[in-house]
């Protein structure tokens, strides 16, 4: 196989981007808006993929999961997949984003053997690989945590705080911070970093001007 | 069709999840994943295989029952199959790998990892 240094080129997507193609997949698949979002049910019911737990793939490899070269599993870490509501989650949702953005790309690839599959990882340079994980990690955060339910939710945390008699001026950045996310993580299941980060990309402010 | 796609079916049709299905009747999702896989042959123990027909839903007399138990029997008598060939193999590898970094694993490591894939 000839390795020729474009076909590596991650696509431009920013997170607008991805942002609409979340929409189009939740449409395309007539996602639920209820939250948690069930990616388990999508991945197996849905996309018809399978999830296959493979024992040690976190602790000899540092890896919780992959997407097969044929679309068709999602492999994971098997302790993810006992003991890790969200981690497991975000893995299925990631793996899901790879699906979704990156499919063209992933069947440009036909391997006839794990020499060539060797060659094109060795090949794969590091800068572009970083963009497509990027990717997937973006399209987990919004598929998982949906815009309009974070505002929401957001607007009602600062709320409760306010309505406790507490001046959220009185508070720092930081704690407000850590008890919103704490408790949107737990409404989304994801990680309280997701939800910063989705706080982060859709510009929700804890305070007027901050 | 083979007993592992006939559990898979069978647990399909209730809409269950493989996680879920595991979590709720405390199977082992790797064994059981082989098993729906055909990669690891049915229980032979047969108190085990009625755990797992009762987790399905499966009731004692009926005609799932019957296809349920003679699947197992006919699949026992099987090698399973131990080792893919090297093209499916192939379609089983990732592009990309989810690490807590986002960054790609070394050489040695994707030998290891072709390895593990094969006895998944």
């Amino acid at each position: 196989m000839v390795f020729d240094e474009n076909l590596y080129k991650a696509p431009f997507y920013d997170y607008d981007l991805i942002r609409r193609e979340v929409m189009n997949f939740v449409n395309h698949y007539s996602i639920s808006a209820d939250v948690p979002i069930d990616i388990d049910y999508i991945v197996e019911f849905d996309l018809g993929m399978d999830v296959v737990p493979l024992n040690g793939l976190h602790l000899a490899f540092g890896i919780d999961s992959w997407l097969s070269k044929d679309l068709k599993t999602v492999y994971i870490d098997e302790d993810v997949f006992k003991r890790s509501d969200n981690r497991y989650r975000f893995s299925l949702a990631h793996e899901v984003g790879h699906f979704w953005l990156h499919g063209d790309f992933i069947r440009k690839f036909d391997f006839s053997n794990t020499t060539e599959w060797k060659e094109f990882q060795s090949n794969f340079p590091s800068e572009q690989y970083s963009w497509f994980e990027t990717h997937a990690y973006d399209f987990a955060g919004l598929l998982l945590v949906p815009a309009e339910k974070l505002r929401h939710k957001f607007d009602e945390q600062i709320s409760l705080v306010v309505g406790a008699g507490e001046k959220v001026e009185k508070f720092s950045n930081e704690i407000l911070l850590g008890f919103i996310t704490r408790r949107l993580g737990d409404y989304f299941q994801v990680s309280k970093g997701v939800v910063e980060k989705r706080i982060f990309k859709d510009g929700l402010t804890l305070k007027p001007g901050g | 069709m083979r007993f592992g796609e006939y559990v898979k079916k069978i647990r399909q049709q209730k809409q269950i999840t493989l996680r879920r299905f595991c979590l709720e009747h405390s199977f082992d999702p790797g064994n059981h994943s082989k098993l729906e896989r055909g990669i690891l042959n049915p229980p032979q123990d047969e108190d085990k295989l009625k755990s797992l027909a009762y987790a399905l839903g499966i009731k004692q007399g009926s005609n799932e029952w019957e296809e349920f138990f003679s699947l197992a029997f006919i699949e026992n008598g099987k090698i399973p199959k131990e080792i893919m060939e090297n093209g499916l193999i192939v379609s089983k590898l990732p592009l990309f790998f989810r690490t807590l970094k986002g960054e790609k694993i070394d050489e040695t490591k994707m030998d290891k990892l072709i390895q593990l894939i094969r006895e998944s």
